[in-house]
């Protein structure tokens, strides 16, 4: 397989602030990649150093296959759709769209044909005399990143786009980008804070906080095994209880013991992280491996699911996700009910 | 419009009944006449503000401008007579405007000149018309087939530049048909007059080949006649006069008719040369010995206001682009550093460069000359720094540009930076990046920095009066002697009349060329 960006231990320092912190990852030809974390954990420094805005302080970059640290951006065969969009005012659509090509000097008529493809691409034909002032949100977002990709770049980066949107258009547009990266197959670097996008729209996910990679894989991997308490909690929200692991139970204060799948740990403390989906609750409940007791405190019903927040015996909090399937089996607030998971479904993270 | 007219009535409506609602009258009956009555007293109210707001800047309209310049227009149409205003109404004044000093003899020849190169121009462009372009299609087959060949290419360029400026802007046509329209009925000539002379001038080709010798013949004309005086050599001034008539087709006509740099060289080039062709073969002096006193200074006057705006515009937006850029320290404490020099009084700072630049006294006169003698570089003191027009228009370009970089740099601030990053991620070199981005994207500041500077520098009138000496005098100063040594008023309001009507179109057409709302927006 074809590595489209490799970075090599990257570190960027701003004075003393250590922005990106010995960064470093592959990504395949015509891959999704996105880089997830909280705002100011250095995804979009990691962007700017692949772009070439920023230098790194140390490391090496890798576009196609060459080193790429000491060139400027305007050199790289990168290109970005920034998160303000930074689509030129003073240009019409055809222009702004063209102006990489005419930078390029590709004949006109060849400039004019590729414009066309690409607005097709994105359901826009017939918006190249329009204004940027007169195209709504979404319309400028696909015009933002057409931009970019007429010059048929080997990676595109997007700095989250879809940031300003409002949340429908943000679904439909999460949708649409991956269409278009599906029928030009370029290679994705996506840059987001929400789990969500990221989740639904990658192949592969790199989880970033305080300048570091916490961990990189598919979207179910990050999801369903996180490998830090971070992940955990960023990704889904999970339950996190600390305790003692000693052969396959870890022990957790005032509660007693709580089985689990995990097996090759040395024994010591640990946390257990539950996802609230993956927690049953009801009057009565057997067969399953940890089972609880508990006092429902709050009820958030949603439609399809409703949320609990419930209060273990040892006073602790546990939120809890459960599905409507059957109508009218909702439970109130102060009810006392059983809460029970199987051992599969916990995941132990070491400290 | 009509949804616009109609939110209005519901905005009113709005008020109304929210006045209703507020009135304590709430509690009584509300009759027909209880509606009524509060109906007329919010109309009321919002009528007396809008009149509050008219009188304010009509009275200012009135104070500040419409009565000084009544009072000018007045006087301008009297005479004086020894040292007695008197009041007969006469254009006198106006016609003196025009007239001093034009009628000697090299001036026929300048007329004969424009007029035999506005005909010959007119008959090149026309007949080009009717024999090269008709054969558009076999001269571009023919041109295709070497295009290879870097002189064909040109050509192809060339000749497209050339049909572009042919094919020029319906709007023209539009014009005459409206001025002759207008002079005919004004001249109460019958209707058919106008559509015989419309007819002969609708032949499109004639009409468009005809507009554009018309403007080039002015411009060769203009340009050869005015560029002398500043002391430039004739063949020199030909030059100047080709690339000035160059600078005027590009800025003025350019974008009316949208013809490229090649149409605008060719045309400027066939003009100046046409037209010093023609005064050599009539065998009458190039350039006149005399230029209208007054018409010639007011031209004078502008040529300098143009140089001073592009000067003071040239040192002012580095500055702006360096500061706004570059700077990340101290970036504010620089800027105003700027204001430096208007702290202290304008005469003053004149009056310094005339001690730093001044000749012909005991010591050897001024700071650069009293150095240079003494230093044994020189043996005479360097008279062309002081005394003409070159001074005045450095001293007016260095105290305007500071002022210029404000506007400029405020509109630079408010340029988001992400576009040059975007620009630079898209393939733009620095330097590609500056003339694709940055620089359209200033204009609105560069366009109110010219306004700054090219209205109040037509009328200048310190500067020159301090460093110009009798060569470097403009306009304003000839006003000052018309109303104080000459002491004839009626001639020096004349004067300031038809300075401020040159003002108003040099400001209009500024003002054209861009929305004022689309500046001030971008501010």
């Amino acid at each position: 397989m074809k590595i489209d960006v490799e970075l090599k231990n990257v570190t960027k320092k701003f004075g003393d602030v250590v922005a990106v912190d010995n960064v470093s990852f592959k990504v395949k030809k015509g891959e999704f990649f996105s880089l997830l974390g909280p705002s100011g954990c250095g995804k979009t420094t990691t962007l700017r150093i692949i772009t070439g805005f920023e230098k790194p302080t140390e490391g090496e970059v890798y576009i196609g296959e060459k080193v790429m640290t000491d060139v400027p951006p305007f050199k790289r065969p990168t290109n970005i759709v920034f998160q303000n969009l930074a689509l030129f005012p003073h240009l019409n659509v055809y222009d702004n769209i063209s102006f990489g090509l005419k930078i390029k000097k590709l004949p006109k008529d060849a400039i004019q044909k590729k414009v066309e493809e690409m607005l097709n691409l994105v359901r826009l034909s017939g918006y190249e005399k329009r204004r940027i002032r007169q195209l709504s949100g979404g319309e400028q977002q696909r015009i933002a990143i057409v931009r970019a990709l007429v010059n048929e770049p080997t990676v595109l980066l997007l700095d989250e786009p879809l940031g300003p949107l409002d949340l429908k258009l943000r679904e439909e547009m999460a949708v649409e980008l991956k269409r278009i990266q599906r029928e030009v197959g370029t290679t994705f670097i996506y840059v987001t804070h929400d789990q969500g996008e990221a989740i639904t729209m990658s192949n592969r996910i790199a989880v970033m906080d305080y300048g570091k990679i916490l961990q990189i894989g598919s979207p179910d991997e990050v999801y369903e095994h996180p490998n830090t308490e971070f992940v955990a909690e960023f990704i889904g929200r999970s339950n996190v209880v600390k305790g003692q692991y000693k052969d396959g139970v870890v022990e957790v204060n005032d509660l007693g013991g709580m089985i689990v799948g995990a097996q090759n740990f040395d024994s010591g403390p640990v946390l257990a992280c539950i996802k609230p989906e993956k927690i049953f609750v009801g009057k009565k409940l057997d067969s399953l491996d940890n089972i609880f007791n508990a006092e429902i405190k709050e009820v958030y019903y949603q439609g399809p699911i409703t949320q609990y927040r419930a209060l273990l015996e040892n006073n602790s909090v546990i939120s809890i996700i459960s599905a409507n399937i059957r109508a009218g089996e909702l439970f109130k607030s102060g009810d006392k009910v059983k809460v029970a998971w199987n051992k599969e479904n916990v995941v132990v993270i070491k400290t | 419009m009509k949804s616009e007219k109609n939110r209005e009535r519901i905005t009113t409506k709005q008020r109304i009944l929210d006045a209703i609602r507020k009135s304590k009258k709430i509690r009584e009956k509300i009759t027909k006449q209880n509606i009524l009555d509060t109906v007329n007293a919010v109309r009321k109210s919002e009528k007396t503000k809008v009149s509050f707001l008219l009188s304010h800047s009509l009275i200012w309209y009135i104070i500040f401008l419409i009565v000084p310049l009544g009072i000018t227009f007045v006087i301008s149409l009297w005479q004086m007579e020894d040292v007695n205003l008197i009041p007969n109404w006469t254009l006198e004044n106006y016609v003196e405007f025009i007239t001093e000093g034009v009628f000697n003899a090299p001036w026929l020849g300048v007329l004969l000149g424009f007029a035999a190169s506005l005909i010959v121009i007119t008959i090149i462009f026309y007949s080009a018309d009717r024999t090269v372009f008709r054969k558009k299609q076999v001269m571009l087959a023919r041109a295709r087939a070497y295009h290879s060949h870097v002189l064909s290419r040109l050509s192809v360029h060339l000749f497209h530049c050339f049909r572009k400026a042919l094919s020029m802007c319906r709007r023209s046509q539009f014009l005459y048909a409206h001025m002759l329209r207008v002079a005919t009925r004004v001249a109460k000539l019958p209707q058919t007059f106008f559509e015989r002379i419309w007819t002969f001038f609708h032949a499109r080709a004639l009409n468009d080949a005809f507009v554009i010798s018309f403007l080039g013949a002015l411009m060769g004309t203009i340009f050869t006649l005015i560029l002398p005086r500043f002391g430039f050599s004739v063949i020199l001034s030909l030059v100047v006069g080709v690339i000035l008539s160059l600078m005027f087709w590009l800025l003025l006509i350019r974008r009316y008719y949208e013809t490229k740099w090649l149409g605008a060289f060719a045309v400027a080039t066939l003009a100046t040369s046409v037209y010093a062709a023609i005064s050599f073969i009539s065998a009458s002096p190039l350039i006149p010995s005399s230029v209208p006193l007054y018409a010639g200074v007011l031209i004078k006057s502008i040529f300098v206001s143009v140089a001073v705006t592009l000067g003071s515009v040239g040192v002012g937006y580095p500055i702006a682009y360096y500061l706004s850029m570059k700077v990340e320290k101290y970036k504010y404490t620089l800027l105003f550093l700027l204001m430096g020099p208007y702290l202290a009084s304008y005469i003053l700072l004149v009056f310094a460069w005339k001690v730093i630049l001044d000749y012909g006294t005991a010591e050897g006169g001024g700071v650069i000359n009293a150095v240079l003698l003494n230093l044994g570089l020189i043996k005479e003191p360097i008279t062309w720094l002081m005394y003409n027009i070159g001074p005045v228009v450095f001293i007016l370009i260095f105290s305007w540009g500071p002022w210029l970089v404000f506007p400029m740099f405020a509109n630079l601030e408010k340029m988001d930076k992400t576009l040059l990053e975007a620009a630079a991620d898209l393939g733009a070199n620095p330097r590609q990046a500056f003339w694709k981005v940055t620089l359209p994207l200033s204009k609105p500041g560069i366009l109110v920095a010219i306004l700054f500077v090219f209205i109040p520098t037509i009328g200048e009138f310190v500067t020159p009066s301090i460093v110009g000496g009798t060569e470097g005098m403009m306009y304003a100063n000839i006003i000052e002697g018309r109303f104080k040594r000459g002491y004839n008023w009626p001639l020096g309001s004349a004067l300031s009349f038809i300075l401020l009507i040159t003002t108003l179109i040099m400001a209009s057409i500024l003002i054209r060329k861009v929305s004022l709302e689309q500046v001030m927006e971008s501010l």
